[in-house]
């Protein structure tokens, strides 16, 4: 091949090669065609009157924990376990057989403790097959007595979270028999004391990790002992917690989280100038705390905002997939979380109710309950703060 | 082989992308850099030729000098260094600057060809550093605006050839393409999200040439053309970050310049060829219209080009021969209020016609130095390849 050729099919290359690398160093307003970019900030609050808690949301059955507490800032509460019903045979070589307990294993975790309080103890009672969710406080204190005290589990003070076994043989396992009437389901309830008010966080199996669990190791009847001691498992069914009677949050507040249920819904109206032609940048939703959060110290609680497909009040389904979550701690006084992506959704030609649902990530499972101020407090109304971009002028030369 | 190698590099240059040339920093405010709808050949002769060169889309009365069906593409690559106050920065481009297709009529005088080539080019993106405060605090900022797209030209012309010593020509131009602008901030604090807004101007203008040239003694023609491009309609169509779809909107008419160039061209012997060339263009009667679109302001413009062309073999006289070009300009639009930008640049070339000239390519090597005043300079380095077909091969 000729040299020439090379050289032309080299400048072709190189003049054909498809890079592109434009940029260039610029200041404005020399470099600056249309103006330069432009920000603004605005405060909007939310619809007179249309800021409200509603409440009941969530069933027993969805916990994540059981609150148990002595008073004080976390007032009074009881956790309730009922487990699985154990049965009374197992099978041995294809043999259903009668067996006989050697020892049983109840696993409990503590998702978090208050530690500030001295001599920490969990104590575990035997409840009768009729307390259900409807007992009241009282009349579960009532069934809390010494006879049906089966265990107290003392935690070292340094223990703020975990799991723990009680295990329970000999003569302790006459606590844990059943009658005819059982028809071999456990329940318990679990209280706490100590030398001053206290609470714990008690997992349940929509916890994962920390779900309870009795296990059950049994000897069947007629077998050889060559064949394995049995091991009969198993995990909670039924689970809640008992509170003292409290009076509902007042109207003037928005009520997140507790027991029952809170949520709360504020409503925005956007300027058409937002929802149609700005480009929003940052979108923070302000909210004030009628009073400081009480909860276990350095127990966080995760506050949800979600945005609702349609405005059909407590029951507006939300927009999956897009929220925004916060950390609240014991003793904060507000909120302040991003909510631009919520906010996003209110734009455009489709666009979402500008309407914010409160929640908590834990509900229900939190000693964390925040009543933020509403448009019907005398001051501290939710705000909402929005930056955004005019459109840029790029008509301009 | 040749061939091979000729049907390869075609393929390459065949990946086409937008039908753009050199970028420049002299392209942001206004229209864009004026482009130069010249061949390669044209090019290497420092634009001189042009208005004799049935390949350029200056003269339509050149478009009698194809004596055969003559396809022709170009592709340039650009390399650049830009200084202004902000820094600078090497930057790098490729484009397609010139397409045409002509050819002669059977058994008329005539020529017709249509080519699509580059008007302005207004491709660029910029980045500036600052401070903003939106809510009270200061936070520091990027910035980056980019633009890609310009105004291009769709030529249709017939040239004449009335007889040995003149040919004329006239043409319609129609002027369109688009700018695709993107604006874009960056915060340091990442709880501020970084838009980006999106635009696109479309542009829209018709345009004529008239152009004559004659051969006013045996070793001496002079050529001439005149356009006029009446008045460009600029619309924008956007949308933004989730935002509700702008309908069109006619944002603006801007009133383009006639341009006026003359050209010589002196054959002193068979083996050498020498050119030069005067346009005029007066852009200024943009000048109102973009002020108050916000530009610094047009100007009128001049270029004077000179160019030489050595034909080493006088039996094979488009086997390598050696074309050198200089010009000098001034840019139409400022880039900051005072002094007019202007540039200049010498170039050097070549080409080859093979298969019994059926199929041929040129190269241009071109570099141009652009500045305004002292703050804002810029030198680049372009390199233009283009390849022609010619499928009935040279008609006498």
């Amino acid at each position: 091949m000729k040299p020439g050729i090379l050289a032309t099919l080299g400048i072709a290359l190189a003049a054909a090669g498809c890079t592109e690398h434009l940029t260039t160093p610029g200041s404005c307003p020399t470099f600056c065609p249309g103006g330069q970019s432009v920000f603004r900030d605005t405060i909007l609050t939310p619809v007179a009157g249309a800021d409200s808690s509603f409440s009941g949301f969530v069933a027993p059955s969805s916990l994540t924990s059981l609150l148990a507490s002595n008073g004080g800032q976390y007032g009074e509460h009881r956790a309730v376990i009922r487990f699985l019903p154990r049965g009374d045979s197992v099978v041995v070589s294809d043999s259903s057989r009668t067996f006989t307990v050697d020892s049983i294993a109840i696993e409990l975790g503590i998702q978090a403790r208050d530690t500030t309080a001295g001599n920490f103890v969990l104590e575990m009672y035997r409840l009768p097959l009729t307390v259900d969710s409807t007992v009241s406080l009282a009349a579960l204190d009532a069934l809390m007595t010494p006879a049906n005290l089966i265990a107290e589990i003392p935690e070292p003070a340094a223990f703020r979270s975990g799991l723990f076994h009680v295990t329970f043989s000999g003569d302790s396992l006459a606590g844990l028999a059943f009658s005819p009437n059982d028809s071999t389901v456990l329940q318990i309830g679990l209280r706490v004391r100590a030398d001053g008010p206290t609470g714990a966080r008690i997992g349940t199996p929509a916890s994962g990790t920390f779900a309870p669990e009795i296990s059950t190791y049994v000897k069947a009847v007629g077998v050889v002992d060559s064949l394995k001691p049995q091991t009969i498992g198993r995990t909670a069914v039924a689970f809640f917690t008992v509170s003292e009677p409290a009076p509902p949050p007042p109207p003037s507040l928005l009520a997140v989280g507790g027991i029952p249920v809170s949520r709360s819904f504020i409503r925005f109206a956007l300027t058409p100038f937002l929802r149609d032609s700005a480009t929003i940048i940052r979108a923070t939703l302000h909210l004030q705390a009628d009073a400081p959060l009480i909860g276990i110290p350095a127990d966080t609680a995760v506050l949800v905002a979600t945005s609702v497909l349609v405005d059909f009040g407590a029951k507006s389904p939300v927009v999956a997939g897009v929220g925004a979550t916060l950390p609240l701690l014991p003793g904060a006084t507000g909120a302040d979380f991003d909510v631009t992506q919520l906010v996003k959704l209110w734009q455009g030609k489709t666009p979402t109710p500008a309407i914010i649902r409160l929640a908590l990530g834990d509900e229900g499972g939190t000693f964390l309950f925040p009543l933020f101020r509403s448009t019907r407090s005398l001051s501290g109304a939710p705000t909402l703060q929005i930056t955004y971009r005019p459109p840029f002028a790029f008509e301009g030369y | 082989m040749r061939r091979i190698l000729c049907s390869g590099v075609a393929a390459t240059v065949m990946i086409a992308g937008s039908l753009r040339a050199q970028s420049s920093e002299f392209g942001i405010r206004g229209l864009g850099v004026p482009g130069r709808e010249l061949s390669t050949r044209g090019l290497a002769l420092g634009g001189s030729g042009g208005l004799f060169d049935g390949e350029s889309s200056l003269n339509p009365a050149a478009l009698g000098s194809l004596t055969t069906v003559t396809a022709l593409f170009t592709s340039s690559g650009d390399w650049r260094n830009t200084t202004n106050p902000a820094g600078s920065m090497s930057t790098r481009d490729t484009r397609f600057p010139q397409i045409l297709v002509g050819g002669p009529i059977p058994h008329r005088p005539i020529s017709i060809g249509i080519s699509y080539s580059l008007y302005t080019d207004r491709d660029f993106t910029v980045v500036s550093d600052g401070t903003a405060s939106p809510r009270g605090v200061p936070i520091a900022v990027h910035d980056t605006l980019s633009s890609r797209g310009g105004i291009d030209d769709l030529r249709i012309g017939g040239g004449w050839v009335v007889n040995r010593r003149l040919a004329v020509g006239g043409a319609v131009h129609l002027l369109t393409g688009s700018n695709r602008l993107a604006s874009r901030r960056f915060w340091e604090d990442t709880t501020f999200q970084s838009p980006q807004d999106v635009a696109e101007l479309s542009y829209a203008g018709v345009g004529f040439s008239v152009g004559m040239i004659w051969k006013a003694l045996p070793h001496v023609e002079i050529a001439a053309a005149a356009r006029h491009d009446g008045s460009l309609t600029i619309q924008r169509d956007s949308t933004g970050n989730g935002q509700v779809l702008f309908p069109t909107s006619t944002i603006g008419h801007v009133p383009m310049p006639t341009t006026l160039s003359g050209a010589i061209r002196l054959t002193p012997s068979r083996s050498l060829s020498v050119t030069g060339s005067v346009t005029s263009r007066n852009w200024s009667v943009a000048d109102s219209s973009l002020v108050a679109q916000g530009a610094p302001g047009a100007r009128n413009t001049y270029e004077v080009n000179g160019g030489v062309e050595w034909f080493r073999d006088l039996r094979r006289p488009l086997k390598y021969p050696l074309r050198l070009g200089a010009r000098y300009a001034t840019l139409p639009f400022l880039l900051v209020t005072g002094t007019q930008p202007r540039e200049y640049g010498f170039s050097v070339g070549t080409g080859r016609r093979f298969a019994q000239e059926r199929g041929g390519f040129d190269v241009s090597i071109e570099h141009v130095w652009r500045s305004q005043g002292s703050n804002y300079t810029e030198s680049a380095t372009l390199i233009t390849f283009g390849i022609s077909v010619r499928p009935g091969g040279v008609v006498p």
